[in-house]
């Protein structure tokens, strides 16, 4: 029997999609991104009823989770704003899209990055100069979904949670955004730093639908030392349950103890804990590579780490290193140079400090690997790929069974494009 | 390919089904099985089976069923994965009210492949089109008021730039 004929038998009952069991049309659904949905919102009650329901968005995420997206972020000297100040007269010639939320607090944003400074005693520009921020959103496989560009004035700093929000810094002042709905928000005015350059880190806790901000800032008055104090800023996007108290929302909560040690790098949040690496110059770093701070005790303390660094001499044997969450662990991924190998250490136990070497994965594969000019990033975890960034126009996947590379083209990722992956989500504040 | 689906199978077992029109089938066990529905009857009667009754799927569908099935019943190696694909796509692509039928057996039999790659395809069909397309590909009624749809619209503006 061919197709032909089986199309013709046709049962009255289901020959359109409004027959469908709910199951199978939060299915269908579920397979779309944030954006076509916000679209399907309009076809009918049915449909609207099904979208924004906590259930089909539940759905939605899992699914989410394993089709992950990409966000770069650009930015440019603005030459052509040198005197400008009026934010609207260039609006059309840069096809800026319009966010209330951003431009609004441009406005304010001047004063308290000049006032911070002031407090702080530092004389540095209070202008810094004009710049075009650009983020790009895009899938795996290298397919644009949006560009979105604004003016803007200082540095931004990506700061990725591995869910669906990523976090902008811009000195001390912090944007909250929903790369799936463009949405922004702003948090409260962070505690002023007596020197730049401190960290902030992002994270994401998946048993209380909580995104937490960390920012450290210097509170020593002298240029010889630090004070490093350590705030926290929760933004929940779930349902609080009954009976919990969400007394903290919307302010910075400080951290009891201070921090003892500077850190570097992204910060990555697992199991309600921070995890930094140890910004040290003096060389021996032994038991001094991870610092967490655990955020219902309020505790910093010092992780053992895996043998990346030699208990005799302290020399840290790796060319280069950082943390990342794959599948919900902490791992420390340690780029060698001889031989050139990438490891992933995971910490298997994180009470008693297990961690378990998982992969050693061959760097000379790499196109256009070279161990002195290639940084390597590993990014996350996705249907049994490894996603890194080495540097190259595009992404490579790491096949942990067939042990392979494959490289996504078409990406156009250039030397400075700050990125990070992020799920494809409703998150909203 | 052919040859080697149905070449493979002369010496596998067969198993009777009845779809909801009565008609009786023979299919291979391991094309069947696919079918975790069918899979947990067979081991609930085990060999004693005489013919297994599927009350929710009628003959035409479960024809089309059964030849995924088939067509699934071995382990795929790399090199045939391309040609999969391309049979699969080829596959799905059946007028609507057939895929409905197809999809609704896929979920009774629970064939979760089969299930995933139909709810993509309808999934397919609603990308890149406005909401009045995709009420009219799919015969849906509009039940907003213009206020109503002038409202929703508003809050989702930026969807639709």
């Amino acid at each position: 029997m061919d197709h032909g004929e089986v199309s013709k038998a046709l049962s009255p009952k289901s020959t359109n999609i409004n027959f469908l069991p709910q199951e199978l049309k939060c299915n269908i659904l579920s397979r779309l991104s944030v954006k076509l949905l916000c679209i399907c919102r309009l076809v009918s009650k049915e449909w609207l009823g099904i979208i924004s329901a906590p259930y089909f968005q539940a759905l939605h995420l899992d699914r989410s989770k394993e089709n992950h997206m990409l966000l770069l972020l650009d930015q440019f000297v603005d030459i052509d704003a040198d005197e400008d100040d009026e934010l609207e007269s260039d609006e059309d010639e840069y096809g800026y899209q319009e966010n209330e939320d951003l431009l609004n607090n441009e406005e304010d944003y001047i004063e308290e990055m000049g006032q911070i400074y002031y407090q702080a005693g530092y004389n540095v520009n209070r202008y810094p100069r004009k710049q075009l921020f650009r983020i790009t959103a895009m899938d795996l496989r290298g397919m644009t979904q949006y560009v979105f560009r604004m003016p803007v004035k200082g540095n931004f700093e990506m700061l990725p949670s591995n869910h669906g929000l990523v976090c902008f810094n811009n000195n001390d002042d912090f944007y909250i955004y929903n790369p799936s709905t463009q949405e922004f928000t702003t948090t409260p005015v962070a505690s002023p730093s007596t020197c730049e350059g401190m960290n902030s880190s992002f994270g994401y806790l998946p048993s209380t639908r909580e995104y937490k901000l960390a920012h450290m800032y210097d509170q020593s008055l002298s240029v010889f030392s630090y004070n490093i104090g350590c705030e926290i800023y929760t933004l929940s996007v779930g349902t609080p349950s009954p009976g919990v108290v969400t007394s903290q929302q919307n302010c910075w909560k400080q951290v009891k103890q201070t921090c003892p040690y500077l850190v570097e790098g992204r910060g990555v949040l697992v199991n309600d804990t921070f995890y930094w690496l140890i910004w040290d110059e003096r060389a021996n770093r032994v038991n001094k590579l991870i610092l967490s701070l655990d955020l219902e005790r309020e505790k910093f303390e010092v992780v053992r780490h895996p043998p990346v660094i030699s208990y005799e001499t302290g020399i840290i044997q790796v060319h280069d290193i950082h943390l990342v969450e794959l599948r919900g662990y902490l791992c420390l991924a340690g780029t060698y140079a001889s031989p050139q190998v990438l490891d992933i250490w995971v910490l298997e136990d994180y009470r008693d400090i297990v961690w378990v070497k998982k992969y050693s994965i061959v760097l000379s594969m790499l196109d256009g690997f070279s161990i002195q000019l290639s940084e390597i990033t590993v990014l996350g975890y996705q249907n049994g790929e490894i996603i890194v960034d080495s540097g190259e126009e595009g992404l490579d996947f790491y096949n942990v069974e067939t042990k392979t590379f494959r490289r996504q083209n078409k990406m156009n990722l250039k030397d400075d494009t700050k990125l990070c992956l992020y799920t494809d989500c409703f998150d909203s504040f | 390919m052919a040859s080697s689906t149905s070449g493979s199978s002369s010496s596998s077992k067969v198993v009777k089904i009845r779809s909801s029109d009565n008609e009786n089938f023979e299919v291979e066990e391991a094309a069947a099985a696919r079918s975790e529905t069918i899979k947990k009857l067979l081991e609930d009667v085990g060999d004693d089976a005489d013919v297994i009754p599927l009350p929710n799927v009628d003959a035409k569908t479960l024809v089309k069923v059964m030849e995924w099935c088939k067509k699934h019943m071995d382990d795929v190696d790399e090199l045939n994965k391309e040609e999969m694909k391309t049979w699969d796509a080829e596959f799905v692509d059946m007028d609507q009210s057939c895929l409905y039928n197809v999809l609704l057996a896929a979920n009774f039999l629970n064939i979760k492949e089969l299930l995933d790659q139909l709810t993509q395809k309808v999934a397919d069909m609603i990308k890149g089109k406005s909401p009045e397309e995709i009420r009219a590909t799919f015969n849906i009624k509009n039940d907003f008021t213009p206020e109503e749809e002038a409202e929703i619209r508003k809050q989702n503006a930026w969807a639709f730039e």
